[in-house]
């Protein structure tokens, strides 16, 4: 599938000139949910000889609202819009939500859109989507809009997992608590860091366990701690495990952002500059300062060994 | 000189004793019926009754239909203890007071798991993973990736309520697992529970009442139980046949 078309606004959006289904929507995450709304705007894209886009907002609305604790987003914008163009999405459009943005009355909205994005033909958002000046927009006041605009409106049901609703919140919290297998389950997929391997400072190798430096800078920063993962990259067919340790590096040198280490549990066919697709699978255990390297030499040593008895299997997708 | 007997073929609903896994039933029958190919249309815990699709000879082609249909259950909740498989099978591992719930308050909270939504299957679940059935791997104390599925309920309905159990009926897709249904609405109440009863009472428009005991078959002779087998083309759409 070619990666889909970015737009940096929605009035620099320049689409194809066929009619145009809109998933709108922050969609961190991409879980079941988002999903469900994404994949309906694709296959009446595709019934209909339209197209799919994706209109989604940077930086997240909380930026605005409250500048000293925004959200902090599971998924970079790239790592996002190449996901989209997996699902079926042939454009993605991040509109920067400007004070400006923010400001538009709830009623003007889809309008406003309309003008700029002529072909506007369906519009889908999850149930309890918001939108407008003071967040006054809900499914029913779109509906209203579309039926004056002749936009169609689809809203998709809350989805929920094992009765619970799946939400960015609650993948969020489990991230953010080491609970990955959990967070996983509510995504729908392996939650995964994606980069290029940088050369390291060694100290791995020197204790007996050569890792991969993996450069990945999330927003959200899944608890510090070492994990069960499943690495792909492009220079090796297959799926490698391995355990990865994600944190500050207490014991040896006290890093001040935190770093993305992996070791194989086989042998590395990997080398510096190669991009490699690092799968988060289970939390093994916290990260913390051990009194001596001999100390957390053994500790790796068990890391690898737990890592090794866990049957992961193919990770999904 | 007789030729060679004709071999049977066709779909037998079974109702399954409790305490027999859906392979016993198999097995058990394989040797009545004296046909080689003999299966079934979806398991059936060990713990539970109720219809089992038996298909034979040729009918074994339909497997993939039959098994693909909605299930309708009736069973028993019981409320105030989790257990590590999710039924009456497992080791309890968590007991929590039950609350004084109302008939309403149960009923109201089931209806909160109607619809399409995603289930993580059980630990203890005949799904493999490597070849190796996931409950061998829960038995070992080992835990395994699952993937969420999509099921639907239909309907979910409380038949009967006498703290701390309520019965119930209803009417899912295929792949749903019931124990689980009920593990996360004892979550959702708080006070936990599992499943200490389950009875399929059908699988799409085939039904219980329609099926004999393994006692019963074992009674009959083949002629007999050749006149009770559904021919093919009666269980499943033409173009499954």
């Amino acid at each position: 599938m070619s990666p889909p078309l970015q737009f940096a606004s929605v009035e620099l959006a320049a689409l194809p000139d066929r009619p145009l289904h809109l998933a709108i929507g922050m969609f961190d995450g991409l879980h079941l949910g988002h999903r469900a709304v994404i994949e309906a705007a694709v296959q009446s894209a595709q019934a209909g000889g339209g197209l799919a886009a994706v209109l989604t907002f940077r930086p997240h609305p909380s930026a605005l609202f409250r500048p000293d604790h925004p959200t902090r987003l599971i998924l970079a914008l790239p790592t996002q819009v190449r996901f989209l163009g997996g699902l079926g999405v042939a454009a993605v459009i991040a509109q920067p939500f400007t004070p400006q943005f923010a400001a538009i009355a709830a009623e003007d909205f889809l309008p406003w859109i309309q003008r700029r994005l002529p072909r506007l033909s369906a519009v889908y958002v999850g149930q309890n989507w918001r939108f407008g000046a003071g967040r006054r927009g809900d499914v029913d006041l779109l509906v209203e809009c579309g039926g004056r605009a002749g936009v169609s409106v689809f809203s998709a049901p809350r989805v929920n997992l094992n009765g619970q609703p799946v939400s960015s919140t609650r993948i969020r919290e489990y991230l953010e608590a080491g609970e990955v297998a959990a967070a996983n389950a509510l995504l729908g997929y392996a939650y995964f860091a994606h980069g290029p391997v940088q050369p390291g400072k060694q100290l791995g190798r020197t204790l007996g366990f050569p890792t991969l430096n993996v450069a990945w800078a999330p927003d959200l920063r899944p608890r510090y701690g070492v994990y069960a993962v499943s690495v792909t990259g492009e220079r090796a067919p297959g799926v490698f495990p391995g355990v990865a340790n994600y944190g500050l590096r207490p014991t040896v040198e006290a890093a001040t952002a935190p770093l993305l280490e992996v070791h194989l549990l086989g042998p590395c066919p990997f080398d510096a500059g190669d991009h490699l697709k690092v799968r988060w699978r289970h939390f093994l255990r916290p990260e913390r300062k051990f009194a001596s390297r001999d100390e957390l030499r053994a500790q790796v040593a068990l890391d690898v060994e737990a890592a090794r008895r866990l049957d992961l299997g193919p990770p999904p997708a | 000189m007789l030729g060679p007997a004709k071999e049977l073929e066709g779909v037998l609903l079974v109702d399954k004793p409790t305490d027999h896994t859906s392979h016993d039933v198999v097995a058990r029958l394989r040797g009545k019926l004296r046909v080689k190919r003999v299966g079934h249309a979806g398991t059936l815990d060990p713990m539970a009754t109720g219809l089992l699709v038996i298909l034979v000879g040729k009918a074994t082609r339909l497997s993939q239909y039959l098994m693909s249909v909605d299930k309708e259950y009736e069973g028993t909740a019981e409320l105030g203890k989790v257990t590590d498989s999710q039924d009456a099978e497992g080791e309890v591992m968590e007991t929590r007071p039950v609350p004084p719930l109302t008939r309403e308050d149960i009923a109201g909270a089931v209806a909160g798991f109607l619809g399409d939504q995603y289930q993580l299957p059980p630990m203890y679940s005949a799904i493999k993973i490597g070849g190796v059935p996931l409950y061998k791997k829960a038995r070992q104390g080992e835990e395994v990736a699952r993937e969420p599925r999509f099921i639907r309920v239909m309907s979910w309905e409380v038949t009967g309520f006498a703290l701390p159990r309520f019965d119930f009926r209803l009417r899912c897709t295929k792949g749903t697992y019931v124990r689980t249904l009920v593990h996360d609405l004892g979550q959702k109440l708080g006070c936990g529970a599992h499943l200490a009863g389950l009875r399929r009472t059908a699988s799409g428009a085939l039904r219980v009442e329609q099926a004999l005991t393994l006692d019963q078959i074992e009674a009959l002779s083949l002629p007999q139980i050749e006149q009770r087998l559904i021919p093919a083309h009666a269980a499943a759409p033409a173009q499954f046949l």
